[in-house]
């Protein structure tokens, strides 16, 4: 809330011969043995949540998992090399939960996280599920900070998102897990729901395996079809919390989308890029479950590193805190392979 | 909720080619079929297969496939297609080439497109491209490669409105022979195209459907991977 932001000199790893050497890392992430890092993010990240039933079904929502192990094998160093292999991060969210199904695991590059929102709010409204514990998670490693690097992806400075300066992407690492139950289960556990995911949808560009089709046509499809999902119109959504990355290509795109949309409506977008960067596979998990804390306070948080708008961005971003009556909050990715993807949260009672 | 099945492709071990081609069908052991070359897109202005990496050819030789054997290959217009697959290593093998060439230089080198297919969902986005399918896509890791979790997904995305028409299936290349992969799937790569309505003139295969418990179903008979479903689709008993 205060803007700030945890990009910062990359120490994991040489940036030496790369055109950036910043990143956002949490600092004292620790590898035990030869297992990967991942281990240590979901540990802190569950040690800090609350019971999860053992009937849930479990998504976890990752581009890379244990990457680093992979890293370190070719490198020569003592590793294991199931850390790479999805299956086994989702077996030890289940052991640790003592979760009775068996986990999948969405990785579709920057939308994984919201698709695997949208696969565990399918569950639970075909009645398949009633409890479904969605994780995401993905790590800073040189593997995925070089290949940004090398495709000229990447800000030397802390990014900027939607602002006119604005010269590129961080990487941040991150996890988030969300506790997905039907409005029924969640009365007979005694959990009141925080929030209501009303309407999701995926679409693709069909344009270009890399660059998003500049138009917005394809991420425009995605929001209008969740708010026909939702059951609303336009104009019950009170912000859009964006995909925001600070690339030149990225937020041209999702601003012509808005506006698509949305026309000439002045409703308030946030970008949490700048203050924690782009966490890849875990980044629409993070950010949904700021939708969540956002509809809870009436607060969107400042967009941090936003100074100036971008064209057509005039009125919309912000790097102070903006209040708004939240009762409908858009949130938006977009990913390499042409991917869109929408979901909408609500308030927990209204659906 | 029941849908139809309209087209198969796949390459596999045991042969590669669609359903009404009669083509030799079977996942199992053993090397793929040759990747290289061109294939004939009904996109013609397409060029870059013979650049892509193998895990990419694969399934994408597979979705042309699938889309021929349902003709839905041709088209003017973008169309609201979906495609869902499962991948137990996806990317694995590229993800290790690409990290060699950060390792030769330390980065000096890193191979930019290489890096632009260390993704899982590559072969979809040209999918995507060449087909001009703008519907829901994404890909899922299966622990075992079976292929149910993207049929029981692609049903629920009929069930839910999501897309009338959306392609499933499976891809996974060889594992990386210099590491050691515990959980190796067989090699290979299947899509099927389900309709909820077929509207051309191609005569579904039989129906799908799924059950609450995420049971599939191919013309009312269970099936334990999509491997089974496409050879009950060729006639298999």
């Amino acid at each position: 809330m205060n803007g700030e932001s945890a990009i910062a000199p990359v120490r994991r790893f040489k940036t030496l011969n790369y055109n950036s050497s910043i990143a956002a890392c949490i600092e004292d992430l620790e590898r035990s043995g030869g297992r990967s890092m991942i281990y240590d993010l979901l540990d802190r990240l569950f040690d800090s949540m609350g019971p999860v039933p053992e009937d849930s079904c479990l998504i976890t929502a990752s581009t890379k998992a244990g990457i680093d192990s992979l890293e370190r094998s070719v490198r020569g160093l003592h590793s294991d090399m199931r850390d790479c292999i999805f299956s086994h991060i989702s077996d030890y969210i289940s052991a640790r939960f003592s979760l009775t199904g068996q986990g999948i695991n969405i990785n579709t590059t920057c939308a994984s996280s919201s698709i695997a929102l949208a696969r565990g709010a399918s569950l639970i409204e075909l009645g398949r599920a009633d409890s479904v514990l969605v994780c995401c998670f993905d790590l800073v490693a040189e593997y995925v900070f070089s290949g940004f690097c090398a495709l000229q992806a990447v800000s030397s400075t802390p990014c900027m998102p939607f602002d006119r300066d604005r010269k590129g992407m961080n990487i941040g690492e991150g996890a988030a897990s969300l506790l997905l139950m039907s409005r029924e289960r969640a009365k007979r556990d005694g959990r009141p729901p925080r929030a209501c995911l009303t309407g999701w949808s995926v679409s693709n560009d069909a344009f270009n395996i890399t660059a998003p089709d500049m138009e917005g046509n394809g991420l425009a499809i995605a929001i209008r079809k969740a708010l026909r999902m939702s059951g609303i119109t336009e104009s019950a959504v009170s912000a859009i919390y964006a995909h925001g990355t600070g690339t030149a290509y990225n937020d041209s795109m999702e601003i012509r989308a808005f506006r698509k949309v949305f026309g000439g409506r002045q409703l308030p977008i946030f970008s949490v890029k700048g203050a924690i960067g782009h966490t890849m596979g875990a980044a629409g998990g993070i950010e949904a479950a700021l939708c969540i804390r956002g509809i809870e306070t009436g607060i969107v948080p400042p967009t941090a590193g936003f100074r100036e708008p971008d064209t057509g961005a005039e009125g919309l971003v912000s790097n102070e805190p903006v209040m708004a009556e939240c009762d409908y909050i858009l949130s938006t990715n977009s990913g390499f392979g042409g991917v869109n993807s929408a979901v909408i949260l609500g308030k927990g009672g209204m659906h | 909720m029941s849908a139809y099945i309209t087209g198969a492709g796949w390459v596999t071990a045991g042969g590669e080619g669609r359903g009404r081609n009669a083509d030799p069908f079977g996942l199992y052991e053993g090397p793929l079929p040759g990747l290289s070359g061109k294939i004939p897109f009904a996109n013609k202005g397409f060029r870059r297969f013979g650049r892509m990496d193998r895990y990419c050819r694969l399934g994408l030789k597979a979705v042309n496939y699938a889309m021929q054997d349902a003709g839905l290959d041709a088209w003017e217009e973008k169309r609201d297609i979906g495609i869902v697959a499962s991948t137990v290593l996806g990317s694995l093998a590229t993800d290790l080439d690409y990290y060699h060439t950060v390792t030769d230089r330390d980065g000096l080198i890193a191979d930019p497109n290489l890096f632009t297919y260390c993704i899982a969902n590559s072969f979809i986005g040209y999918a995507a491209i060449i087909f001009g399918l703008t519907g829901t896509n994404f890909v899922i890791n299966e622990k075992t490669g079976s292929g149910i979790q993207p049929l029981v997904a692609a049903m629920d995305c009929i069930s839910l409105g999501e897309c009338d028409t959306i392609l499933a299936g499976i891809c996974d290349v060889e594992p990386p022979k210099s590491l050691s992969i515990p959980t190796a799937p067989l090699p290979g790569a299947i899509f099927i195209v389900i309709e909820k309505i077929p509207a051309r003139q191609v005569r579904p295969y039989g129906s799908l459907s799924v059950d609450r418990d995420g049971r599939i179903f191919f013309n009312e008979a269970e099936i334990m991977d999509i491997s089974m479903c496409v050879r009950r689709c060729l006639g298999a008993p």
